[in-house]
C-alpha cells in the first residue's frame, strides 16, 4: 500500500441542529481500496460518504482527498475552490439515481464533462459513449430516463460519474431502491470496476456482496466508527457485541 | 456562490434601473417613435434653462401638443375608422385632428392655426390632467375645464373659451320636485372629484362669481363620469337617484338621446371653461399663457367661438365666457 | 397512451384474449366521445343562456359588427403588445427576483424580498400613477442639482425618467406581475427534488450552472401553466394603462361606448376580445407545455 493515502478523514464531527451525527471518525482509503460501510439506518453512515465530498459540510475535522486537504471548522466556511478540487476527485452514486430528466442518457453523461470541464462536445460524447459502453447500455444513449428501469437508471448514473474519470467513487446504497431482481445488475457494474482497481467507498445493506468485494469493512453506529477489518472475519466473527448484535439476524437468514 | 448572489442582486437593481431611466430600451421599436417627444429629444439644449421660454419652443416644434379625453362627447370624441393625415407632424403616439372631433377639439385646432402650428393630441385620463406635473408631455389642455382655486394652484388658466350652466336632472316621471331647492336632503349624484361634486358638499368656489348653494345635506352618490350618473337616473325616479348634478348640455345631450330625463329649473351656477397650462413647465409658460389669452380673446371678437357654440350645442354659451376678466385669476 | 397497446408485442405468442383488450378499448373510445358530445352540450346550453341575456337588454348587434373591427384592430393591438413585452420583462425580473429570495446574500435576499413585498402589496393603478407622475419628478430634481453642480448631463439623464405612457405601463406591470411571479417562481425552483441539485454539484458544477442547466429546466416546466395564468390576468390588467391615454381594448370600449351611448355593447365587445385572446393565450401555454412536457411521456 502507499505511503500517502487517497482519502484521510481525521476527527470528523457532523451536527443536524443539536444532533450529534458524527463524533469524530477518522479513517482513511488507500488507492486501488474498496472500503464498505455497514451499518443501521441513522447510525451515521451516509453522512460521513456524503461529508467526503462535502454534500454535507463538515462541522470539524479534516478531509483530505488526493492532494487537497480541506480544514473546517465551526463557523468557518471552506473555501468554493477547495471543495470543487475535491468533487472533481470523487464521483457520487446516490440511492435515488438523480438522473437529470430532461436530459437524454448521453446528455446527462456528458453534461459535467462539457459544463465543468469545458470538454468540446464530440470529444465528450466519444468518452460518454465509452462508459455506456462499460456500464452496457450504449443503446441507450438517446432515450429519456423515464424510459429506463431502476436497474438501467443507476447505470447510467454509475457511468456519469465514471466520465468525469474520479479518482474515487463514492456509493450511497446504490441498490436499495431498486426492484430485487434488477439489483444484480448493479452489483455486476460496480463489482468490475472494483476488480479492476477502482478506489471506493460504498455504503451499503448488501451483505453478500460487501463481502465479496470490500477489501475493508467498517461498521458505524451512533456516528462512531465501531469495528473495522477484513470481510471475511468481520462477518465470521465480529469482536464488538454490538457489531455481533447487528449482524446475527442477517446471518440468520443470509448465508454470507 | 456569494459572488453569485451579489451578482444576481446587482442585476435586479440595475433592471430596475433601466427599466426606470432608459425606458426606451424596454419597449419595443415600433412603439418607440424616436421623435414622439421633440421636448425632451433635442439633446443640443439642456432642460434646466429658466430663462427658455415655452411660447418660443413651442412655435419653433411647429406642432401643438393638446390634451383632450375623449370621454366627453360632444366636447371631445373619437373618430371612428379616421385616416391619419400623410403629412402630420404629430408623432405617432399623438392623434391627429382627423381621429377626434367635438367642441374642444375645433377650438384647439382654430388655436393651433392661429399661432400657425399643427395640433396634435394625446388623450391621457382627466385626473391626470388636472393633476399638474405633465412632465412637458404636453402643451396645454383643451379640455373644458372649469377654473378653480384647488386647479388655479397647479395649473395656469386662458381667456376661458365657454362657459357650462351646471342644472339638476331628474326622471321625467318625478313630480314632487319643482325646484332646485327641493332636492335638499335627496340622494344626488355626480361626477366624483368634479365642480357638481364640490357644489354638492358646499366646498365649490369659482373665482369671479358668486355661488348661491340652494341644495342642503345632499346624500352624494359618486360617479367615474356624468353619463354613469344620468344612466343610473334613467333607470327609475329614486330607483338609484334622486336627481344628478351635470353639465346642462351633457343632461341635455342625454335627453335627446332617448333618456327620460328633465331638467329641474335654471342652471344653480356657470363654470367658466378655459384652456389650463402646467405650472410646473420646465420652460417659462408665461409667454404662452398669454398669447393663448390674446388668441381665444380674438376667437370671440370675430365670433368664431359663438359659432363653434352654436354649431356643437344650438346655443350661447360663449359670450359670458368672452367677458370675463381673466385679471381677476391673479395668476 | 393507451392506443399503443392495439398492436400485440413482437415476440410474444398471440394472446388468446385479444379481442378482449380490443372491444374494452372500443368502449372506453366510446366513452371518451359521448362525454365530450356531453361537455359540447352543456357549452351550447351555457352560450344560449349568454345570447338570450343579450337580447333581454336589446343588444345592438349591426352597432357592435359595425364597429368591432376599428375597436379591435386599435384596442388589441395595443393590449396584446403591452402584455407581451410585459410578461417578458416580468419573467426576468421574477427569476432574478426568485434566485434573491433563495440565496444566503444578505444583499440579495433584502432586495428581493423588499421588492416583492413593496410591488405585490401596492395596487397596480398606484403603481402606474406614480411611476407616470412621480418618476419625472425624479429627473426634474436631478436635473436641477446637475445644473446647480455644473453637470448637465444630469439633465439628460432626468429626461430619462419621463416615460410615455406606453413605458410607464409596461414598467408598472412588470414591476408587478414580476413581483407575483418571483413567488411562482421560488415555489417552482424550489419543487424540484434536492438530489437534482446534489447530483449536480457532484459532478462539480457550480450553483449558477446547476441553477441554468438543472434545476431550472425542470422548473420552467412546471413554472409556464402559472406563467400562462398570469399572462391571461396581465392581458385584462393592461386595461390600466388606459388612464395614461393608450388605446387599447377598454379604452376604445369605453369611448365609443361614450360617443354613440353603447356601453353593453362596447363592453361586451371588449369582454369577448379578451375572452379570445386569453383562450388562444391558453392554447399557446398548452402547445408550449406539452413540447416541455416531451423528456417526461414514456
Amino acid at each position: 500500500m502507499n505511503a500517502k493515502p487517497l482519502i484521510q478523514v481525521e476527527n470528523l464531527h457532523k451536527w443536524f441542529g443539536m444532533l450529534h451525527v458524527l463524533r469524530g471518525v477518522s479513517f482513511t482509503v488507500q488507492t486501488r481500496e474498496v472500503l464498505v460501510l455497514i451499518g443501521r439506518s441513522g447510525s451515521g453512515k451516509s453522512t460521513m460518504l456524503r461529508c467526503v465530498n462535502f454534500l454535507e459540510e463538515p462541522s470539524a475535522g479534516t478531509i483530505q482527498v488526493g492532494d487537497v486537504v480541506v480544514g473546517c471548522n465551526p463557523g468557518v466556511q471552506p473555501d468554493d475552490k477547495d471543495i470543487l478540487a475535491v468533487r472533481l476527485q470523487t464521483g457520487m452514486v446516490f440511492q435515488e439515481f438523480n438522473l437529470f430528466p430532461h436530459m437524454t442518457v448521453i446528455q446527462n453523461v456528458i453534461e459535467g464533462l462539457t459544463t465543468v470541464k469545458k470538454m468540446p462536445k464530440d470529444k465528450a460524447v466519444a468518452f460518454g459513449e465509452k462508459y455506456l459502453a462499460k456500464v452496457g447500455l450504449l443503446e441507450k444513449r438517446d432515450v429519456f430516463p423515464i424510459r429506463l428501469s431502476g436497474g438501467q437508471k443507476q447505470r447510467v448514473a454509475i457511468a456519469r460519474s465514471l466520465a468525469m474519470e474520479p479518482k474515487v467513487m463514492l456509493f450511497d446504497e446504490p441498490t436499495s431502491a431498486l426492484d430485487p431482481e434488477l439489483i444484480g445488475e448493479v452489483l455486476d457494474v460496480i463489482r468490475e470496476l472494483a476488480y479492476e482497481g477502482m478506489s471506493m467507498i460504498i455504503v451499503t445493506h448488501e451483505m453478500g456482496f460487501a463481502q465479496d468485494v470490500g477489501d475493508r469493512v467498517m461498521y458505524l453506529e451512533n456516528g462512531i466508527i465501531v469495528e473495522e477489518g477484513l470481510p471475511p472475519e468481520m462477518f465470521k466473527d465480529p469482536k464488538d457485541p454490538r457489531t455481533k448484535n447487528f449482524l446475527e439476524p442477517i446471518k440468520k437468514y443470509h448465508t454470507l | 456562490m456569494k459572488k453569485l448572489h451579489i451578482l444576481a442582486s446587482v442585476l435586479v437593481v440595475l433592471s430596475l434601473l433601466l427599466a426606470a431611466c432608459g425606458g426606451g430600451a424596454e419597449t419595443p421599436e415600433e412603439t418607440q417613435p424616436p421623435v414622439e417627444q421633440p421636448i425632451e429629444t433635442q439633446p443640443t439644449e439642456p432642460a434646466v434653462a429658466p430663462a427658455e421660454d415655452k411660447l418660443a419652443e413651442v412655435m419653433a416644434r411647429g406642432i401643438l401638443i393638446v390634451s383632450s379625453d375623449p370621454a366627453y362627447p360632444p366636447q371631445s370624441e373619437l373618430v371612428p375608422n379616421a385616416v391619419r393625415p400623410a403629412d402630420t407632424k404629430c408623432a405617432t403616439d399623438q392623434k391627429t385632428s382627423a381621429e377626434l372631433q367635438g367642441f374642444d377639439i375645433d377650438v384647439s385646432v382654430e388655436i393651433a392655426k392661429r399661432l400657425g402650428l399643427e395640433a396634435c393630441f394625446v388623450t391621457p385620463d382627466w385626473t391626470l390632467i388636472t393633476a399638474g406635473n405633465w412632465a412637458d408631455r404636453w402643451d396645454l389642455s383643451v379640455g373644458s375645464m372649469t377654473i378653480t382655486p384647488e386647479r388655479m394652484q397647479n395649473l395656469f388658466f386662458s381667456q376661458p373659451y365657454y362657459t357650462t350652466p351646471a342644472a339638476f336632472f331628474v326622471h321625467t316621471d318625478n313630480t314632487s320636485f319643482t325646484q332646485p331647492s327641493d332636492l335638499s336632503g335627496k340622494k344626488i349624484g355626480a361626477c366624483t372629484g368634479c365642480t357638481y361634486d364640490a357644489y354638492l358638499s358646499k366646498t365649490l368656489s369659482i373665482p369671479g362669481e358668486e355661488i348661491n348653494f340652494i341644495v342642503d345635506d345632499a346624500v352624494f352618490s359618486g360617479y367615474e363620469t356624468d353619463s354613469f350618473a344620468l344612466d343610473d337616473l334613467a333607470l327609475g325616479d329614486g330607483t338609484r337617484l334622486d336627481a344628478v348634478l351635470t353639465a346642462q348640455p351633457t343632461g341635455v345631450q342625454a335627453i335627446q338621446s332617448g333618456k327620460p330625463l328633465k331638467q329641474l329649473g335654471d342652471p344653480v351656477y356657470f363654470e367658466y371653461l378655459a384652456a389650463a397650462i402646467d405650472k410646473a413647465h420646465s420652460k417659462d409658460p408665461t409667454s404662452f399663457v398669454q398669447k393663448l389669452t390674446e388668441v381665444i380673446q380674438q376667437m370671440h371678437a370675430d365670433g368664431t367661438l359663438l359659432g363653434l357654440s352654436q354649431k356643437y350645442y344650438g346655443l350661447d354659451l360663449t359670450t359670458a365666457a368672452g367677458e370675463f376678466d381673466v385679471s381677476l385669476l391673479g395668476q | 397512451m393507451a392506443v399503443e397497446a392495439l398492436s400485440p408485442p413482437v415476440g410474444q405468442p398471440p394472446d388468446p384474449d385479444y379481442q378482449m383488450g380490443l372491444d374494452l378499448m372500443a368502449f372506453q373510445q366510446k366513452q371518451r366521445r359521448i362525454l365530450s358530445i356531453k361537455i359540447a352540450v352543456v357549452w351550447l346550453v351555457l352560450l344560449g343562456f349568454v345570447i338570450s341575456f343579450l337580447l333581454f337588454i336589446e343588444f345592438d348587434f349591426a352597432y357592435v359588427v359595425e364597429n368591432a373591427w376599428f375597436i379591435i384592430k386599435e384596442g388589441a393591438k395595443w393590449t396584446i403588445i403591452i402584455s407581451v413585452v410585459s410578461i417578458f420583462f416580468a419573467t426576468i425580473l421574477a427569476l432574478l427576483g426568485a434566485l434573491g429570495r433563495l440565496s444566503k446574500n444578505s444583499i440579495a435576499l433584502g432586495i428581493s424580498g423588499f421588492y416583492v413585498s413593496l410591488f405585490r402589496g401596492t395596487p397596480l393603478l398606484i403603481q402606474i400613477y406614480v411611476i407616470y407622475l412621480g418618476l419625472p419628478q425624479v429627473g426634474k430634481s436631478l436635473a436641477l442639482l446637475g445644473a446647480s453642480l455644473g453637470l448637465p448631463f444630469l439633465s439628460t439623464v432626468g429626461d430619462w425618467f419621463i416615460l410615455t405612457p406606453i413605458q410607464s405601463g409596461v414598467l408598472a406591470l412588470s414591476l408587478n406581475y414580476g413581483a407575483y411571479m418571483t413567488e411562482i417562481f421560488r415555489a417552482g425552483l424550489q419543487s424540484i427534488h434536492h438530489g437534482q441539485n446534489e447530483a449536480a454539484v457532484s459532478l462539480g458544477l457550480s450553483r449558477w450552472q446547476t441553477i441554468r442547466r438543472v434545476i431550472l429546466p425542470q422548473a420552467v416546466r412546471i413554472i409556464i401553466p402559472d406563467i400562462g395564468n398570469q399572462f391571461i390576468a396581465m392581458q385584462k390588467d393592461s386595461s390600466l394603462v388606459s388612464i395614461m391615454g393608450v388605446w387599447e381594448l377598454t379604452y376604445m370600449a369605453n369611448r365609443m361606448a361614450r360617443k354613440d351611448i353603447k356601453f353593453m355593447e362596447m363592453f361586451l365587445l371588449a369582454a369577448a376580445a379578451y375572452w379570445v385572446l386569453t383562450i388562444i393565450s391558453s392554447w399557446l401555454e398548452g402547445l408550449l407545455e406539452k413540447r416541455l412536457s416531451h423528456a417526461y411521456e414514456r
